[in-house]
């Protein structure tokens, strides 16, 4: 099934196996959150991995934990028919009968669904990426700290406008930062970020 | 704005309600389990949370439980937000104290009419409560305050009758006929201490008998005032006035700030009784307001406030503790009875106030920083 969506959303092209339509009806037509909600789910392409792993571990609880996370996002994204497969492994995984055919279905369906959004994807808008001063970027951490501290969103808003600031004010730490910060363990985040800004003696006000 | 929790083990799904939630200019606080969720708790404070149930170590359902165990977050609406939709969860999500329960993959407009919904709940239960408190203070207030008013009515007979009889008693020792006692010296003692006593009643008695009507003015029922259409500015002007020349030595530097400017302050009213309620802060700002015999300042403000006035007398003194606060109002509380003070003045005011006048008085006091009185007054106070 090919679903069409380009005439009214010119800003992604069609994908198999994705019902954008619906997902984005249901998001009150939000194309920019549905563009983030779909680079963020390129980041699940190792999930079945993850799953087989939890399983030779014994893990069997995690694993089915990760099916349900799967089946959520899929279901959230429209993704209609991997929903499905996620959904039987979940309750495959509950029942504790052998998950290997539909686990390999799932990371088929899966990787085909990321490749075909990424060649779909319109191409990540432009962030602020002239070089900031130092004078600029203690401010930016101050905010940033303020923001953490309180488990405030606006954090991952401003790592998204200022990240050159950032990768300035963090140096090596930056891509732990980011990790943090997009996955929203702030306290974590907060942790590194000061970390970093008495390294480098940036005070955080 | 109001600041939502959004509290989701998975960041694609915190990413989308933030999306939708953010461009409806809500803040968002973020925790991704349910133990984060309550260590985010500590340090702010959201106006509701957005659920999820199945997260690992504490899942939603245990997370809620909790909430609603602690007396600070109990009030908090929950709103769960889960693919685990079968009716029994629908149903143990609600006996846990959830408000609502919402299918995910979740539909933008339904969950922001949702959670718009019971916000407005929630700021109605809220003030509610608030009105629910004040009214149930404000009957006790008014049940203590004829009771003293009942008391002093019922001791002011017999204080009329020992008068009297002190008033017989030292009219009658000197008497003409009592003249021959005076010829023994133990005689002349007798009478002389007769005279002395009789004196002393009358003079008790008659402090009595001012208490006794002071006790009486504490109910409203006692207020005797010509109901009538006045310039509220010029009463508050006069009044100040009245204060200053009464009291020459008073100690404090009254500013009176009219905010209304050149518009007239018309206001149907009971001028006199609002005179009494001014005159009483004053005082009161003068004896409590500052450290024995220190000049301060006093700031008597007037202003628009909605259909009514807003009067305002404020102090930059010592202020009022916080244990001493909730009792100002309370009949016979004083903290300056060694000074001569009865405990009655800021009673007499919170009646003619609320009661008389059908209006609103509330203090706002830091220790330090000094005391404010804020009376809220109707444009037109109905006739009692």
């Amino acid at each position: 099934m090919l679903d069409s969506l380009s005439m009214d959303h010119p800003a992604l092209a069609p994908v198999q196996g994705l019902n954008s339509q619906e997902a984005l009806a249901r998001l009150g037509g939000n194309l920019p959150v549905y563009l983030k909600m779909l680079r963020r789910f390129l980041e699940l392409e190792s999930l079945p991995a993850q799953i087989a792993q939890e399983l030779s571990l014994g893990q069997g609880a995690v694993a089915q934990r990760l099916a349900h996370t799967l089946k959520g996002v899929a279901a959230s994204l429209g993704a209609d028919s991997l929903q499905q497969q996620a959904l039987q492994l979940e309750q495959c995984l509950g029942q504790g009968s052998d998950p290997s055919p539909i686990l390999a279905e799932v990371r088929h369906q899966l990787t085909a669904l990321v490749q075909a959004i990424r060649m779909a994807l319109p191409p990540e808008p432009e962030a602020n990426l002239s070089g900031p001063d130092l004078q600029q970027v203690a401010p930016l951490g101050g905010k940033m700290a303020a923001w953490l501290e309180s488990f405030d969103s606006q954090a991952c808003e401003l790592l998204e406008a200022e990240p050159m600031a950032f990768r300035m004010l963090l140096g090596s730490h930056f891509l732990e930062f980011e990790k943090a910060v997009t996955g929203y363990a702030f306290d974590e985040a907060l942790q590194v970020l000061r970390q970093a800004a008495s390294k480098s003696g940036v005070p955080l006000t | 704005m109001s600041r939502l929790l959004i509290v989701d083990d998975e960041p694609a799904n915190i990413q989308a309600l933030n999306g939708i939630l953010r461009e409806q200019g809500y803040a968002i606080s973020v925790a991704t389990s349910g133990l984060q969720a309550l260590k985010v708790l500590n340090s702010i404070r959201p106006d509701l949370i957005l659920l999820d149930v199945v997260m690992p170590e504490l899942d939603g359902f245990e997370t809620s439980e909790r909430l609603k165990h602690s007396a600070e977050w109990r009030d908090i609406p929950i709103i769960f937000l889960t693919a685990k939709a079968a009716p029994r969860d629908i149903v143990r999500g609600f006996e846990l104290g959830a408000v609502d329960y919402v299918a995910k993959p979740f539909h933008a407009h339904e969950l922001l009419a949702r959670v718009k919904t019971h916000l407005a709940m929630d700021r109605l239960r809220r003030e509610n409560e608030r009105l629910v408190r004040a009214e149930s203070e404000l009957a006790r207030h008014r049940s203590v305050a004829e009771m003293v008013a009942g008391v002093a009515h019922e001791l002011n007979t017999p204080l009329g009758i020992i008068n009297t009889a002190a008033g017989l008693l030292t009219k009658w020792a000197g008497e003409p006929a009592l003249e021959a006692l005076k010829v023994t010296p133990e005689g002349k003692m007798l009478l002389d201490d007769l005279l002395d006593a009789g004196k002393l009643i009358t003079r008790n008695a008659s402090r009595a008998h001012k208490l006794v009507q002071d006790f009486k003015k504490v109910s409203v029922h006692q207020i005797t005032d010509i109901r009538e259409q006045a310039d509220l500015a010029e009463v508050v002007r006069d009044t100040v006035h009245l204060f200053q020349v009464s009291a020459p030595r008073q100690s404090l530097q009254i500013e009176v700030i009219n905010g209304l400017g050149e518009q007239p302050a018309s206001w149907v009213g009971y001028p006199g009784s609002l005179s009494q309620v001014l005159l009483n802060l004053l005082s009161n700002a003068q004896a409590y307001g500052y450290p024995d015999g220190q000049p301060g300042k006093v700031e008597v403000r007037l202003d628009r406030d909605g259909e009514g006035y807003c009067l305002s007398v404020r102090d930059f003194g010592k202020g009022i503790s916080a244990e001493h606060l909730p009792r100002v109002f309370d009949p016979f509380f004083t903290t300056g009875r060694a000074r001569g003070g009865s405990g009655l003045g800021m009673s007499i005011v919170h009646t003619i106030v609320t009661a008389h006048m059908q209006g609103t008085i509330r203090l706002q006091s830091s220790p330090g920083e000094g005391t404010t009185v804020l009376i809220g007054l109707p444009q037109i106070v109905p006739e009692s």
